[in-house]
C-alpha cells in the first residue's frame, strides 16, 4: 500500500492517526496506527531520501529542521514559543541594562544599543525554541537525554550572573555575605564575566544551537515514517 | 534518569528568579534609598580617599561646592560608558558648579582594572582634562560606607552643605536622572 507521505509530513500526525488531540499518546498512538502497515525507522540520517505519494522519490529535509517543524506544528506550542520569546526578549533587555552590551529600557525606546538588541532577540528566540521543544516532546512521551536541556540551563544563568547587573551584589546579600567579603569577592566574580562577556554570550548562543539541534534531532527521528 | 536533572535544574531555576526579583525589588541599585546605610537626606559622612596626584582629600573638603562622588570599578563596562555619557555632557555640570569626584573602588573590589586615572583619561579625555572629573582612590572605610553591597557603579549626589540629594547608578543610563536631581536642587 502507497503511503501518503507528503500529507503525513505536512499535516498534524496525530490528525491523520485519527486522534482528538495531539497530547494522548503522541508516540504510542502512532507506532500503533504504524505498526499495522508501516515500519517505524528511529534512526535518521541528515538527509533521507523519502517516498513521496506519487512513488518518486525526495530528499527529505534535515531530521532537526523536521523536528522543529513537527515540534511547534500544534499551535499551541506556536503561540508558546512567540509568548516566550517575548518574555525572554524582555527579560534579557533587563538584564544586559547594565552589561557592555548596554540595553538598557531608555536604549530601547531611543533606538539605540541595536546590537544588544539583537543580542536579547536572539537568544530570546532560542531558549523559548529550546523550551517549546522541550515541551511537546515531554507530552509526546519522546525520550530525550539530560545533556539536551543543559545548553537552555546554561544559556540562562550565564547572563543572569554577568557583569554590573545587581544580581551577585543581591546573591552574596541573600546568604549573608559580609560587607569585607562583599568588597573582596564581587569583583572577582564579575570581573571575568565583564571581560569576556561577549565571547561567553556568544558561547552561551553557540550551546543553545547545539541544544535545539540535539532536541529537534529527537523529535525529528520519532516521526519518520518509511514504508 | 529524567527526574535526576529535573529536580537541581529547577532547583537552579528557581534560585535564579528568586535573586532577579530580589534585586528588581531592592531597586537595582538605582534610585534605592533603603538598600545603602546612607540615605537621601543624612549628611555624607566624611572619610579620607587618595587623589590621583597621591594627595589625601576627604569627602568635607569638598563643602561649598555640590558634588557628585562616583564609585566605580575600572574594569567595569558600565562604569566606561558612564564616563563617556558625562564626558559628552560635562557642560552641564560646570555650569551648574558641580564637580565630580570619580573613586576607584577598594582594590576594585578584587579584580584587577586600569589606574583610575588612566581609565578616566581614556574614557572621559576632555572632562578630565577640564578638571571636571577628578579621579582618586577609595579605601576601604569610604567603599563600605558608601557602597557596601559592593555595587560596581554607584554615585552619591552630595549638596553644598554636606547633605545626599541623590543616590542612584550607572550614568550612561540614569543621566536624564541625575541631570533632573541637580536642576532640583539648585
Amino acid at each position: 500500500m502507497r503511503i501518503k507521505f507528503n500529507a503525513l509530513l505536512s499535516s498534524s500526525p496525530a490528525k491523520d492517526v485519527g486522534l482528538s488531540t495531539p497530547q494522548l499518546g503522541f508516540k504510542s498512538r502512532w507506532e500503533q496506527y504504524a505498526n499495522k502497515k508501516h515500519k517505524i525507522i528511529l534512526s535518521m540520517r541528515k538527509q533521507v531520501k523519502n517516498i513521496n505519494m506519487n512513488g518518486h522519490s525526495y530528499i527529505m529535509r534535515s531530521a532537526a529542521l523536521n523536528g522543529i517543524r513537527i515540534a511547534l506544528r500544534p499551535w499551541r506550542y506556536r503561540a508558546a514559543f512567540a509568548a516566550l520569546a517575548v518574555i525572554f526578549f524582555f527579560a534579557y533587555s533587563y538584564l544586559l541594562g547594565d552589561s557592555s552590551l548596554n540595553l538598557g529600557v531608555q536604549h530601547i525606546a531611543f533606538g539605540l544599543g541595536l546590537y544588544a538588541i539583537s543580542f536579547a532577540m536572539l537568544i530570546g528566540i532560542l531558549l523559548s525554541l529550546s523550551i517549546a521543544i522541550n515541551a511537546f516532546a515531554f507530552s509526546n512521551s519522546v525520550k530525550m537525554s539530560a545533556k539536551s536541556g543543559l545548553g537552555a540551563a546554561i544559556a540562562i544563568a550565564i547572563p543572569g550572573a554577568l557583569c554590573c547587573t545587581s544580581v551577585i551584589p543581591a546573591l552574596l546579600a541573600t546568604i549573608g555575605a559580609s560587607t569585607p567579603t562583599i568588597i573582596g569577592v564581587t569583583g572577582k566574580l564579575q570581573g571575568p564575566f565583564a571581560t569576556y562577556e561577549i565571547p561567553i554570550m556568544l558561547a552561551s548562543a553557540a550551546l543553545l544551537i547545539i541544544s535545539i539541534i540535539a532536541e529537534a534531532r529527537k523529535v525529528g527521528r520519532c516521526c519518520v515514517v518509511k514504508k | 534518569m529524567r527526574r535526576k536533572y529535573i529536580v537541581p535544574a529547577v532547583l537552579i531555576l528557581v534560585v535564579i528568579a528568586l535573586t532577579i526579583l530580589y534585586s528588581v525589588f531592592q531597586g537595582n541599585g538605582h534610585g534605592s534609598q533603603a538598600i545603602q546605610n546612607i540615605t537621601i537626606g543624612m549628611k555624607a559622612p566624611s572619610y579620607p580617599f587618595l587623589l590621583e596626584n597621591g594627595s589625601e582629600a576627604n569627602v568635607s573638603s569638598y563643602r561649598g561646592h555640590e558634588v557628585l562622588l562616583w564609585f566605580v570599578a575600572t574594569w567595569c563596562p558600565t562604569c566606561a560608558q558612564g564616563n563617556s555619557a558625562l564626558n559628552g555632557n560635562y557642560s552641564f555640570f560646570r555650569k551648574r558648579g558641580v564637580k565630580i569626584v570619580e573613586l576607584e573602588l577598594y582594590k576594585d573590589l578584587g579584580y584587577a582594572g586600569p589606574p583610575i586615572g588612566e581609565f578616566v583619561g581614556s574614557y572621559a579625555p576632555d572632562a578630565y582634562a577640564n578638571g571636571t572629573i577628578t579621579p582618586g582612590v577609595a579605601g576601604y572605610n569610604i567603599t563600605a560606607a558608601y557602597d557596601p553591597e559592593g555595587y560596581l557603579d554607584i554615585y552619591y549626589l552630595i549638596s553644598a552643605n554636606g547633605t545626599v540629594l541623590y543616590i542612584n547608578g550607572s550614568p550612561s543610563v540614569t543621566l536624564p536622572q541625575l541631570k533632573n536631581a541637580i536642576n532640583a536642587s539648585i
